[in-house]
């Protein structure tokens, strides 16, 4: 328990524990809905074409269709599907139906149907006619003079440089790099592959959306940010804010891939144009082809040494794959530089790093955030620098971190937040981490020490920063309303995905007010409830709504 | 096609169609505690009881429940009292998105029918089947033991 | 989606066979689904449910332990524990996780024909045979498979596997080598064998995984057949083995290294009958 409290700190079971191990707890797709269509997507068989012909007929005369639609009946209004604070920082270049599909699976139309299985009939009787067209299909050739140009439309805005595929550039340099490269007496050079990888939630992504009696669209979706969906819907569908209503009910997991706009327009244009309730819900297959991943990259590491161990330079170039569309591209791959070079002390430093269009899957938020793929890189290449040293891994790193009062001079420069105040370190346990890992897994006893046999064990450390929230660009809300038996509704607008964080913003209104947990009733993520919450993501709900939830108490 | 089944201790007639897996009746018949996750048998959120067998409901056709007795995630309470194994999952801090927890809490009762003393290997071993992905199965097999302690385990 | 006509529940093994043999190939038999509802073949327009037609024993007769044609995984596990030291009931094991074992059955392990089917090495090295519906006739298990998801049974189906008697008390290994507790084999192996004085004897290898169906590896068997134990054997075992399969490669494995694990867990099987110093012995 911490310090002078009873409530934060103590070991409350969840507030929605009881509810969730009866089978109780409501989930998008756990309600009846009169008049529910099933909707199902047309997926395009390849990887780069134009569409030049869409026949609906068929689909539609097909047994319980209500609607099909394609790139013909939406707005043509290009947008991102990641969910962040406004300006927002990935390019607009998605088409909730496009003329063009971009990856196996990009989506050419969409049915609704009564049923699921009438809905995927349907949807295998649209005929498509498609223009083939060269696709790029390994990240190292999107760049290439005359690779084929996968966003050549004019409609997209804020990409880098579409005729080159580059979603996303970084080049930020802190000193002078070639000059810290000039004055060591050893660099160091390694180079590293990190792949695709899919979130797996076991809640796929899924949506139901209808229109309410005051032609309000009604959106009940899976999702991480139900502010931002809000704001973002209304914007490719081209309607008001005040017209959407987003409820995130329960959420089976999210993991940053439902830090995103996936099946909600689509499901939005089908119930506007059938005038019913319509579900959109992925299979595990699509969920592995056609939600987000992570994005893969290439790294570069390279660090210039001092015989003392102290780094004069220190570099990361990154190449990264975000697919055909550049969903969280920036701001990813902004992690993968920003995080880990921080940690280091050196005068000098440089982050470069080219985000590129390919035709493979769509890259998204994915936990860590580009800072997992920074961080192995760093973490393997700073064993070699050590060993290159012949400097005790342990010794070299404690040399060289960041220190209490010392100033993160890449924050200032890049990374989300950037161009505000750079970040100074105003305390830190990270000496004391090391010592203790160091004590706890036996380092100085195990390490070099494999053994003979025919399993050999070794030890190894590494060491990492990561943030919550995003400094000055991120917001949350709460409100309290007290009723007459002393308790009270506490609203949020964070999203619980499976977090705890109802149970966690519970404890706090109940440590102020003074009352047991049962007499706080948490509800989050309705956006019809209570002001502007960015959601639930950068790890960032316990600080910053939590620090909402216990001004507001 | 119709079939007469029981379900949570009740008689019921459903018409379900040929292919129509159990877990699509069971869920279209507003018993939504059952999940719908890989169906293809490899995570058990869809875990019921039938016949007093924890089985996939998403690999069982609907038919073949025809004349059986089936329990779903809803009819493991007993007398509006939670069964030892909700308990222990909801007191331990074992659930986190739920998700998965309805499967997990069928298979885990349905185990302690037959062993009413597993082992931490027994449990583990069960829940080879049940994916979880906050992974969290270090907390749910601490639950199962501490409900197989509880001593009223059984159905 | 599976765009099923037609679920029939015949209540004998005659009127199951009698159905199939009307539909023919668009029909298909069903027991607990944990493979045709996942791979929901199109051509099939009717399911033959056979968990009702009498055959989910599994008992102990005077010359065989008998597993009925509809027995689940779970049952014959429980059943089989004093055949072979538990190689049986280690292979039933791993063949599925419990919810699965729970439905699924050893004769659909068989007739589903999966080169990787994890009870098939197990029942190939204890000389288990299947009675065939509609015929008197056994046939060994290994003849069942004709290719990859292809037997040899036609219309009929598998109405019993019987273990005979004669190899409950042989000395037996099972192992399955995955990547995780449920995933399919990237190599399963099963071996059996007596050894009298220090002597090879009754010598049955089984893998699974390594080549278009289940191999029986005879050239390695008659190698180690009579032969006294020692490392240098079990080593030539090793190597001999992998002359018998013809793996490929896939997202799970490399044939490399499932040929090489092949020799590997040959070895450990081996070894695992006898101590070091027996090996050592004739070294």
């Amino acid at each position: 328990m911490i310090d002078g409290t009873t409530m934060v700190g103590s070991r409350a079971p969840k507030v929605d524990a009881v509810k969730l191990v009866t089978g109780r707890g409501t989930y998008t797709d756990d309600v009846l809905m009169y008049g529910l269509l099933h909707a199902k997507i047309v997926k395009s068989p390849h990887a780069h074409a134009r569409i030049v012909h869409i026949d609906t007929s068929r689909a539609e005369a097909a047994p319980g269709v209500h609607a099909v639609i394609t790139h013909r009946d939406v707005p043509r209004i290009p947008y991102t599907s990641a969910g962040q604070s406004w300006p927002e920082p990935s390019p607009y270049d998605m088409y909730i139906l496009d003329r063009k599909v971009r990856f196996v699976g990009d989506a050419v139309a969409a049915v609704a149907a009564e049923s699921r299985d009438e809905a995927e009939y349907a949807a295998g009787l649209v005929d498509v006619e498609y223009e083939i067209l060269p696709a790029v299909l390994d990240m190292q050739d999107a760049m290439k003079p005359h690779a084929p140009v996968i966003h050549d439309e004019e409609e997209s805005y804020g990409i880098f440089d579409a005729s080159r595929n580059i979603a996303a550039h970084i080049d930020t340099e802190v000193g002078d790099i070639e000059l810290g490269f000039k004055q060591a007496d050893m660099v160091i050079e390694n180079d590293f592959s990190v792949q695709y990888q899919q979130h797996t939630c076991l809640e796929p992504h899924v949506t139901i959306c209808f229109w309410d009696e005051d032609q309000r669209l009604v959106v009940r979706t899976s999702t991480q940010i139900p502010y931002h969906c809000r704001r973002m819907l209304a914007f490719a569908l081209g309607i008001p804010v005040r017209r959407v209503h987003v409820l995130k009910p329960r959420v089976g997991g999210g993991f940053g891939n439902k830090q995103e706009v996936v099946t909600e327009p689509l499901a939005a244009v089908l119930a506007m144009k059938t005038g019913r309730p319509v579900k959109l819900e992925y299979t595990r297959t699509e969920e592995f082809t056609i939600a987000r991943m992570r994005h893969p990259q290439h790294i570069k590491m390279k660090t210039g040494v001092l015989h003392d161990g102290s780094i004069t330079a220190n570099s990361i170039r990154v190449l990264t794959n975000t697919g055909p569309y550049g969903t969280h591209a920036l701001t990813v791959t902004g992690n993968t530089g920003t995080k880990p070079l921080p940690l280091y002390r050196s005068q000098n430093m440089q982050f470069y790093a080219d985000i590129v269009y390919t035709n493979l899957p769509i890259a998204g938020a994915f936990r860590g955030y580009g800072a997992p793929q920074g961080f192995f890189a760093m973490e393997v290449h700073m064993d070699h620098v050590a060993e290159a040293l012949h400097m005790d891994p342990v010794d070299f790193r404690k040399q060289n971190h960041i220190r209490k009062g010392e100033t993160d001079l890449m924050s200032a420069k890049a990374g989300e937040g950037a161009g505000k105040k750079a970040r100074v370190i105003h305390n830190s346990g990270l000496p004391e981490c090391i010592d203790r890992g160091a004590e706890a897994i036996g380092w100085h006893e195990k390490r070099g020490k494999p053994g003979n046999g025919a399993k050999r064990r070794g030890v190894g450390m590494c060491i990492l920063m990561q943030g919550s929230g995003v400094a000055g660009d991120e917001l949350a809300a709460a409100s309290l309303k007290m009723n007459e038996d002393a308790s009270f509704n506490l609203m949020v607008g964070s999203a619980d995905i499976g977090t705890g964080s109802d149970t966690t913003l519970g404890q706090i209104a109940a440590e102020v007010l003074g009352v047991p947990l049962e007499n706080i009733l948490v509800k989050s993520g309705d956006t019809d409830d209570i002001s502007f919450d960015y959601g639930a993501y950068a790890s960032s709900t316990a600080y910053i709504t939590g620090t909402c939830v216990l001004k507001a108490a | 096609m119709r079939i007469a089944l029981s379900v949570n201790g009740s008689v019921v007639e459903w018409e379900i169609t040929a292919g129509e897996t159990l877990l699509d009746a069971i869920r279209r018949h507003n018993l939504t505690g059952t999940k719908r996750v890989c169906e293809s048998g490899e995570c058990g959120a869809c875990a019921v009881m039938l016949d007093g067998l924890a089985v996939d409901s998403c690999i069982l056709l609907a038919a073949q429940a025809d004349g059986g007795e089936l329990v779903t995630v809803e009819g493991i309470e007993r007398d509006g009292r939670l069964h030892p194994v909700q308990e222990a999952f909801a007191r331990n801090g074992s659930v986190q998105c739920g998700f998965c927890i309805p499967g997990m809490i069928v298979t885990a009762a349905a185990y302690l029918q037959e062993n009413p003393n597993p082992s931490e290997e027994d449990i583990r071993h069960v829940f080879v089947g049940n994916l979880c992905r906050c992974t969290g199965y270090k907390k749910p097999i601490e639950a199962v033991l501490e409900a197989s302690r509880s001593g009223r385990a059984e159905l | 989606m599976w765009k099923l006509k037609e679920y029939i529940r015949p209540d004998s093994v005659t009127e199951a066979v009698a159905i199939k043999q009307h539909h023919g190939p668009r029909a298909a038999y069903l027991s607990g689904g944990s493979d045709l509802m996942v791979c929901r073949p199109e051509d099939i327009e009717t399911v033959i449910d056979i968990r009702h037609i009498g055959l989910g024993y599994v008992r102990d007769e005077d010359d065989a332990l008998v597993i009925g044609g509809a027995a689940l995984l779970r049952d014959a596990e429980a059943r089989a524990r004093h055949v072979a030291g538990g190689m049986l009931t280690a292979a039933f094991r791993d063949t599925a996780p419990w919810l699965i074992r729970n439905v699924a059955t050893v004769a659909g392990n068989i007739a589903n024909a999966s080169p990787a089917a994890d009870s098939v090495p197990a029942l190939i090295a204890l000389d288990a045979r299947i009675v065939v519906s509609g015929t008197s006739e056994q046939m060994p298990v290994h003849d069942v498979f004709a290719g990859p998801h292809q037997t040899n049974l036609g219309n009929a189906l598998i109405e019993q596997i019987r273990v005979p008697s004669s190899s409950h008390s042989v000395r037996a290994k099972f192992f399955k080598l995955a990547r995780s507790a449920s995933d399919i084999a990237l190599v399963n192996l099963a071996v059996s064998c007596d050894i009298q004085d220090g002597v090879f004897h009754r010598v049955r290898i089984s893998l699974g995984a390594v080549a278009p169906i289940p191999v029986r590896a005879v050239l390695t068997e008659s190698l180690l057949e009579g032969q006294a134990v020692s490392r240098d054997l079990l080593w030539e075992a090793g190597e001999t083995v992998k002359k018998e399969i013809t793996p490929i490669s896939d997202w799970r494995a490399s044939a490399q290294y499932r040929s090489r694990m092949s020799g590997v867990l040959l070895r450990r099987a081996l070894e695992s009958f006898t101590t070091p110093e027996e090996r050592n012995l004739n070294a």
